[in-house]
């Protein structure tokens, strides 16, 4: 009836058949999926797709869900300017912490 | 001063609209619902999220790209243009590169073009360019024109830089994160996305609330989470030692205490000795053909747009899908701004509420499931539907139904990105909605609580830990079971 795609994750392009293709290429892991399709690397940053995309792959490989691991998910949570990160003029809490200083 | 119009262009048209919205409302009530390609397949996309997420609403805003116009405001003069490479080529192009993305499977620059170096030099500089969002248009210089982050005072008396330490961070300022604040000791701060404290949906219910023709009084839920909102905020208000920033996001954790915040264009940094996370869920649209399909939305980003926003859905045509609290307080609210409504109730069974329905003149159905939706943008929204298992009808029999809009309201998902930069252990729990923190912990009435690596204690609460909205409360036990 309707043949339009069904995306699993909007910013980067990537759809449903395109992340079970990528699975049946042998990348059985959410970490390997994100870097070979794309999946969750986009704009949001995996708040529109990644627990999708961990359903998915739990479906696929057909374990249970607390098997599905998260992909790293580095900070910050959302795209920054380097005007917004130049005028935070204090130093970051790690090396703080780290450095003593 | 105060005038009642503001004019923006749009590449080369004047578009008049209303002071107190945003760019990417603007647009869609001018009919302009079409706000970007999207990168690959240079589908049509629009209003999403409403709460600068995705990638829908981005475009170029007086010679400044990767704009988030679902949340700037208008400004009289503003130039905004589409920007991607759909905007520059005419439909027979986009057509011919739409289909040359059949060649160009997913992942296929880790195998093709990558040897010799000089065809993995041509693929990158000539080929990759002709596509995606890698153009900008107009010259470089007027990225000189980008104004610099002013490290001043803040006009709203938001300090920039260091805020310290605090006994105790809650983000999110919803029912629960309020009512976390009530039993908070010591230096306790409050963050919050919205400007008020009361959570994603205390905006709709108290526009209702003050609309006097509001149907609002018929559902008595609603009614409930309203007044628990209401009893938090007062309470809230009364704990004058809580430090309370609004319109701020969390937008990092950094371990082992740390968490960056953010506040328009203004950063902030602070630590906590322990922090709850209160931040509530995601909309979830759920995967089906056309879901990308621009006007097509949750809950969350219908209450931003309406009640932030004021988006005017007067005689629109909209359609709202699924169950619970967010189905019938999108309805009631979209009956409030007189919009012509469709609901498609996906429950079992007839919908209490079924009389409300009856009596408002809703068209309500029941027993259809969601197949496709689709749309080009500019013309109205089509949903197809297929009756649900065990009607007797013939299958592929389908129901066609056009709107506007189209509401999706799902089981929302927790949101999960701080807890998890700090070291949260979460697990993937798809009757909770996602990913939450893993339930070996803790799990109390309130919330699951754990220590992060480091030592501060981490507490997830209400939607955020999976909890339903509308439930005041979890009972312990009940959590492993569900």
């Amino acid at each position: 009836m309707n043949k339009a795609k069904i995306f699993l994750c909007r910013c980067e392009d990537v759809t449903l058949k395109e992340f079970r293709d990528a699975f049946r290429e042998g990348f059985t892991e959410l970490e390997s999926l994100k870097r070979y399709t794309g999946v969750g690397t986009g704009f949001c940053q995996g708040k529109g797709c990644l627990s999708e995309a961990a359903e998915q792959l739990a479906d696929l490989r057909s374990i249970s869900f607390d098997q599905v691991r998260l992909t790293n998910i580095r900070p910050p949570a959302e795209p920054l300017t380097f005007a917004q990160l130049a005028a935070l003029d204090t130093p970051s809490p790690q090396t703080d912490e780290e450095n003593g200083s | 001063m105060a005038s009642d119009k503001v004019c923006i262009r749009f590449e080369g048209k004047t578009l008049e609209c209303r002071p107190d919205t945003t760019v990417a409302v603007a647009l869609w009530e001018n009919g302009v619902r079409h706000l970007s390609h999207s990168p690959k397949y240079g589908r049509p996309r629009g209003l999403t999220c409403a709460r600068g997420h995705c990638t829908a609403c981005l475009m170029r805003v007086d010679s400044i790209p990767n704009v988030r116009t679902c949340e700037l405001p208008v400004r009289e003069g503003m130039e905004v243009q589409r920007q991607d490479a759909g905007a520059f080529y005419a439909a027979p192009m986009q057509k011919m590169l739409a289909a040359g993305h059949a060649f160009f499977p997913v992942g296929f620059y880790f195998k093709w073009f990558t040897k010799p170096a000089s065809l993995s030099r041509f693929f990158l500089n000539r080929i990759r360019p002709l596509t995606g969002i890698g153009r900008l248009p107009g010259p470089a210089h007027a990225f000189r024109s980008l104004p610099p982050v002013s490290r001043a005072q803040d006009p709203d008396g938001v300090p920039d830089g260091d805020l310290g330490r605090f006994d105790t961070i809650i983000l999110g300022a919803g029912p629960s994160g309020l009512e976390a604040a009530q039993n908070a000791a010591g230096r306790v701060l409050v963050v919050d996305d919205h400007t008020e404290p009361g959570g994603q949906r205390f905006g709709a219910l108290r526009k209702l609330a003050d609309q006097a023709n509001s149907s609002l009084d018929r559902f008595p839920e609603l009614l409930t989470h309203l007044e628990r909102i209401e009893d938090s905020r007062k309470h809230f208000a009364a704990r004058d030692d809580i430090v309370f920033l609004g319109g701020t996001r969390a937008i990092a954790g950094y371990h082992p205490d740390g968490i960056l915040l953010r506040h328009s264009d203004h950063l902030q940094t602070v630590r906590f000795d322990s922090l709850v996370w209160a931040a509530g869920a995601l909309d979830t649209l759920g995967l089906f053909p056309g879901n990308d399909t621009p006007g097509v939305l949750g809950p969350r980003a219908l209450f931003r747009l309406v009640v932030r926003d004021g988006l005017n859905l007067k005689d629109r045509h909209v359609l709202v899908i699924g169950g619970g609290l967010d189905f019938w307080l999108s309805t009631a609210l979209l009956d409030a701004g007189e919009a012509r409504l469709s609901l498609v109730v996906t429950q079992d069974g007839l919908p209490a509420e079924l009389p409300v329905a009856v009596d408002r003149g809703w068209q309500l159905n029941t027993g259809l499931s969601l197949q496709s939706i689709s749309g080009r943008g500019e013309e109205s929204l089509r949903a197809f539907f297929t009756p649900a298992i065990d009607d007797g009808k013939p299958a592929g029999s389908h129901l066609e139904m056009n709107a506007d809009l189209v509401v999706i309201c799902g089981r929302g998902k927790p949101a999960y990105d701080v807890p998890y930069q700090l070291g949260a252990d979460l697990s993937l729990q798809p009757d909770l909605g996602g990913f939450t923190l893993s339930r070996s912990h803790d799990s109390g009435p309130g919330g699951v609580s754990c220590t992060l690596p480091g030592g501060p204690g981490l507490m997830a609460t209400g939607e955020a830990a999976g909890f339903i909205p509308g439930q005041s409360a979890f009972p312990a036990g009940e959590v492993e079971n569900r």
